[in-house]
């Protein structure tokens, strides 16, 4: 008869700098099963939403969700909220807004693969990757003022327009970050550390992706077409140049390739925006108190984020339901595990790239 | 929108949830008062453009619901979230997940 151990994982490891645990039941170097905590940090940031805080500063209070996707939980609470309220924005705005989700994708990719490439035991990957990363937290800096928290998006529009300096900011950046990225899609295809030696590991075949739910670049990797900006009208993403990215074999070398394809491909709708936009207004003036619901996705860097919205024609909303990626995900994470040797446990869920500063939110 | 009885709860999922068609977004809850609760399954559909499907029911908070999580496996997510968060009961799902004993009680739960 076989031993089995209980392993922890957590909640703090020096593999993932967010308070989640594992208990992995391990036979051997087999993880047979798997025990999770994901509540070490809940917020009450919902109830904060409907009791503290009037519908006009509930976009900046979401944005505290998480570090990484502020601007994705800002830009879905607005919509949301501007559903309710009948605010029609006009192509300018639109363009603005999907050029900070796209900046916001790619640094969120790229901090992923550092972190990745840390796992991996290759420190110096993970340096140059970070470095890399500056390039995009620049642009964001520049347009919208601030580093990490951009508050950028408002209900009606955006705070800040655009100016030719960031515009040529941006356009420099950018075009030195794709060259990084076609380096780095090289040595993640080819070098041991950080490729080869993840082929089939921590795989998610894809008739799993769907019967787990699974979201995003998880989802993509294993060759299943789940991406919200191919569901979704409510910004103009088929005008900028999105194409979805996927994979084959879910494993932690094709997540790992999804997300490079997936920052090239950001680069191009950045660069495409940029391009193409026009002198306009960035604020639609309205009036009124929200009365009614709301429904509204958006594809975050880690897939789906839903908003629900609830309003009684006060300044305070009835109810504020945030759903984010890690949160469903989390079941399709243990099944990954199940299987796994436990020496790829950290490899493997930093590749998953999870959130627990959303999930218990 | 498409109203159920929870009694049906099952068995309106089962007829209608096909994994590779249809997508769980999550379960939502909202208290109405008067011991009054509001769920809402929500569903999308894949390759489909704004395609929502959402089952609702309105509920006490002293029934036991029945869990989805035997059709749905990640809904244990949402279903342990609404026990923590608002005392719901539901069948087999327990507390715990997001709230430790020193927490708040059902903090999302006005009527409390």
């Amino acid at each position: 008869m076989k031993k089995t151990i209980t392993i922890p994982l957590g909640s703090q490891h020096i593999s993932l700098l967010e308070p989640v645990r594992f208990n992995f039941s391990c036979e051997n170097e087999k993880i047979t099963d798997v025990d999770y905590n994901v509540g070490f940090v809940h917020r009450g940031i919902e109830k904060a939403c409907t009791e503290k805080f009037e519908y006009k500063q509930v976009g900046y209070v979401v944005a505290r969700v998480c570090g990484l996707c502020a601007i994705t939980h800002t830009m879905a609470y607005t919509l949301g909220i501007e559903h309710i309220l009948n605010i029609k924005t006009n192509k300018k705005i639109d363009y603005l807004r999907i050029l900070m989700l796209e900046l916001d994708r790619i640094h969120s990719h790229l901090l992923c693969l550092a972190h990745t490439a840390e796992n991996s035991g290759f420190e110096g990957m993970f340096m140059k990757i970070m470095g890399d990363r500056e390039l995009v937290m620049d642009i964001q800096e520049a347009i919208s003022g601030n580093r990490v928290q951009f508050d950028f998006v408002c209900i009606g529009g955006v705070n800040r327009d655009i100016s030719t300096e960031c515009e040529k900011l941006a356009f420099t950046n950018l075009a030195l970050l794709d060259k990084k990225v076609d380096d780095l899609i090289g040595k993640f295809t080819s070098n041991w550390s950080t490729a080869l030696k993840y082929k089939n590991i921590g795989a998610l075949s894809y008739d799993d992706a769907f019967n787990f739910n699974a979201l995003g670049p998880l989802a993509r990797a294993a060759g299943a077409a789940i991406d919200v900006r191919a569901e979704s009208s409510i910004l103009p993403y088929k005008e900028v140049g999105y194409k979805m990215i996927l994979g084959q074999n879910g494993d932690i070398y094709d997540r790992n390739l999804v997300r490079l394809k997936e920052i090239k491909n950001s680069i191009l709708m950045c660069q495409n925006i940029l391009s193409g936009l026009t002198e306009g207004e960035i604020l639609v003036k309205f009036k009124g108190k929200p009365n009614g619901e709301s429904f509204t996705r958006l594809e975050a860097p880690r897939g789906e984020i839903f908003y629900y919205l609830n309003a009684n024609g006060t300044n305070m909303l009835q109810r504020v339901r945030i759903k984010t990626p890690t949160f469903s995900q989390i079941p399709g994470m243990v099944e990954i595990f199940k299987g796994s040797d436990y020496a790829d446990a950290p490899a493997i869920l930093a590749s998953f790239d999870p959130c627990m500063s959303c999930t218990a939110k | 929108m498409q109203e159920i009885k929870i009694e049906n709860l099952i068995e309106e999922i089962t007829s209608f949830y096909d994994p590779k068609l249809h997508h769980f977004v999550c379960l939502n809850a909202n208290d109405l008062g008067e011991n009054r609760l509001k769920l809402q399954w929500i569903f999308t559909f894949y390759n489909q453009e704004d395609n929502y499907q959402i089952f609702w029911t309105i509920c006490s908070f002293d029934e036991v619901l029945p869990t989805i999580t035997k059709i749905i496996p990640s809904a244990i997510m949402s279903e342990a979230e609404i026990v923590d968060l608002f005392g719901v009961q539901i069948k087999d799902i327990q507390g715990g997940l997001y709230l430790d004993e020193t927490s708040p009680i059902s903090p999302l739960r006005c009527s409390i």
